[in-house]
């Protein structure tokens, strides 16, 4: 048996960001980069585990946001698109460095790249990762869990208890439709917990979450092991907190590897460099510079003079550092296990996009370090928590406390002077949306339609990205132009349900643009008995 | 309404035309409070109390601590209608009223806010210790020593290793680890 357990969690979200009534969208371009240096790498990784038979396991949160986009064949074209782009960029790139060695190797490593990203895309995976992430989960090394509908910060919506319930029913169901099962897990966005969400939790059968670790450290009554086991609620609810040393090593700004001097540097990019006669084709067409995602240069230290990157060397870190985070992990079982009567667990969850987006070398890192653990089955072995619930079901009874993964740990990212002024505006909506689903509980025809996509308005006017992007004070714009255009098109649909005056041709045109969660019955939202 | 709705690019509407006041927690001592007094309360407390004592006497939050059965005033300004308080008492049950103090004496709510626990922020030493087998849905008496972990680790903050938001990585706003 062994001495400890390692829980690797990735939380893939972005907001719903599909945009076809504009041929081309900034905001678009976050899933595409994700799906290039985040979604596929992590596939690619799973699969070459897979094919070395090594065993490993992995639980990856998918948000229904994502599912949804990554499901949809108007962004999915648009990513081939996009990835037509990028190649042809990349043969521009090797001829334009063909006498600079260093860039003109990465050029052709970039080319190759995204080559094999279309090959893949459109072969392997036939536009669809969501099957490709679930034909893993049948391998029983990948865990799939969810997340909220839309994100939505839970501790801030259950002024009406219906927004909570709304965003966990909507988000199970949404996976059930993608994934063929029930998630057994859900990760509360933005690690937000408050105990009223395991009302819900419970009755969709989810057996777990994962929350911050003063979530846990400060349950009541005190958890005996820390973080280093779960605990379980009155309810049942098995809540895992974060590991806070394995946190730092990875997120840490001090210490943390993504900074290493030999990794690739995000922020020295082409579509900044360049000259803009040169790159203006492939940014945006207001002539706007944006990141490409070619990038020639690595950390190299706090200079603004940087060196060429070097994929050998970078990768040769990936193995030190995977060796450095199980060595670290072995260090605290030797001091934890004559503390605890049970192998300790750590429970490592990280955002997706940090491997392979933020940090390029990221899914490599995490290959390495599965397949050192393999090495050492009977001092560490990795574990998804159901797999842990399972072998160990003994569990302290605790009641976790309220918090979140945000800055300071409880709700200040998403209520402060940049962003409260949303909630009275959400606050008021969910209300109104809870009268008229009790108003309509049999509507057919066009007033279920209606009441469908006010349902479907509500929920993507609660993502918790808006506030986060306007307390981050960059593209606040676009954060308040979805707030704005979600409650106002909810309002309309209102008065209109209010005052027996449907408007359909607009509604039509509301349900083409905003068509997340086709399957959405607005009795979600009937009040609570 | 559509061409009212659709030219609505920085505002909707939100006017209520009842009293009401809606409390969420910031944070273990901050609520955030908002509220909004309808023109009909207005015109009601004019018309038995009159113009002159509207004007005279100031808008109040009754701040009651649900756990400790204590209460205390703050008074606000009269064209707010949200704020910041800071109520100093994690993990307390609180309920806020708002209404008016009239000769410093008496308090006439208009109405009252939902009631909020503010989280916790520290250790609880309730030693109070069960297990359960979640698989059987059994309780198991089990003696643990309870300070072992946290002595030695010295659990007693807030982890200082806070995650930024993913989509803060496809806005390149935040140096996490980078210089």
């Amino acid at each position: 048996m062994a001495k400890g357990f390692l829980s690797i969690v990735l939380h893939a979200h972005l907001p719903f960001v599909r945009h076809p009534e504009h041929e081309e969208y900034l905001e678009e371009r976050w899933l595409f980069e994700a799906i290039s240096e985040t979604y596929i790498p992590l596939l690619e990784q799973f699969h070459r585990l897979n094919e070395e038979g090594i065993d490993f396991r992995i639980t990856i949160s998918l948000s229904p946001p994502l599912i949804s986009m990554l499901t949809d064949t108007l962004l999915q074209d648009r990513y081939i698109s996009y990835l037509s782009k990028m190649i042809d960029l990349c043969d521009r790139e090797v001829e334009r460095t063909k006498y600079q060695s260093d860039f003109n190797n990465l050029a052709i490593l970039y080319k190759n790249k995204y080559q094999n990203d279309f090959n893949s895309f459109v072969n392997k995976y036939e536009k669809n990762l969501i099957n490709a992430f679930s034909e893993l989960q049948k391998s029983g090394k990948v865990e799939i869990i969810t997340c909220a509908a839309t994100h939505g910060f839970l501790p801030l919506l259950n002024l009406t208890p219906e927004s909570v319930k709304a965003q966990i029913l909507v988000a199970v169901q949404t996976f059930e439709k993608y994934l063929g099962c029930k998630p057994k897990g859900m990760w509360l966005p933005e690690c937000g917990y408050i105990p009223e969400v395991e009302n819900y939790l419970h009755e969709c059968g989810v057996n777990y979450i994962l929350i911050e670790s003063h979530g846990v450290l400060f349950a009541n009554p005190r958890p005996v092991y820390g973080t280093f086991a779960p605990i379980v609620s009155r309810k049942g609810i098995v809540s895992f907190g974060r590991d806070i040393e394995s946190s730092k090593q990875v997120w840490s700004a001090e210490v943390g590897y993504p900074g290493d001097h030999d990794y690739r540097d995000f922020y020295r990019d082409i579509g900044h460099d360049l000259d803009f006669s040169y790159i203006n084709p492939y940014i945006l067409s207001d002539g706007k510079r944006i990141n490409t995602g070619i990038k020639y240069y690595r950390i190299t230290g706090k200079t603004q003079h940087k060196l060429p990157y070097n994929p050998a060397i970078a990768s040769l870190k990936t193995e030190q550092h995977a060796s450095d985070f199980l060595s670290n992990r072995l260090k605290h079982i030797d001091f934890l296990e004559n503390n605890m009567d049970k192998p300790p667990l750590f429970v490592c969850p990280y955002d997706a996009e940090l491997f392979g987006h933020w940090w390029y070398e990221g899914p490599e890192w995490l290959y390495n370090l599965f397949k050192k653990l393999d090495k050492i089955p009977d001092e560490l072995q990795s574990i998804t928590p159901s797999e842990y619930i399972n072998q160990y079901p003994l569990i302290q009874v605790a009641s976790p406390c309220s918090s979140s993964w945000g800055a300071n740990g409880y709700n200040e990212v998403w209520l402060n002077k940049s962003n409260d002024w949303i909630y009275s505006h959400l606050h008021k909506a969910a209300k109104e949306m809870v009268e008229i689903a009790n108003d309509n509980p049999n509507a057919e025809g066009l007033l279920k339609e209606a009441l469908n996509q006010a349902a479907r308005e509500l929920l993507l006017a609660q993502s918790s990205d808006w506030a986060f992007i306007m307390k981050a004070d960059t593209m606040v714009d676009y954060a308040k132009k979805r707030t704005n255009d979600h409650l106002s098109r909810f309002t309309k649909i209102y008065y209109d349900i209010k005052e027996n005056n449907l408007d359909q041709e607009w509604l039509k045109g509301i349900q083409w643009k905003d068509n997340i969660f086709p399957d959405i019955d607005y009795r979600v939202y009937k009040r609570n008995p | 309404m559509n061409s009212e709705y659709s030219l609505m690019k920085d505002s909707f509407p939100v006017k209520n035309t009842k009293d009401q006041i809606w409390i969420v927690p910031k944070d273990p001592y901050i609520l955030y409070v908002y509220f909004e007094i309808s023109s009909e309360t207005h015109s009601t407390f004019e018309s038995i109390f009159g113009y002159y004592l509207w004007e005279s006497s100031h808008l109040f939050l009754k701040i009651s601590n649900l756990s400790t059965n204590t209460s205390q005033y703050l008074k606000i300004a009269p064209d707010s209608n949200n704020l910041y308080i800071n109520i100093d008492q994690p993990n307390k049950v609180i309920r806020v009223e708002i209404g008016k103090m009239i000769s410093n004496e008496f308090f006439i709510p208009f109405a009252g806010s939902n009631v909020v626990s503010m989280p916790n922020n520290n250790i609880i030493r309730d030693q109070s210790i069960h297990f359960e087998n979640v698989l059987e849905n059994k309780n198991i008496d089990k003696n643990v020593n309870t300070d072992l972990i946290y002595d030695k680790f010295k659990f007693n903050e807030v982890s200082q290793y806070l995650a930024p938001s993913s989509v803060n990585m496809f806005m390149n706003m935040e140096k996490i680890n980078k210089d």
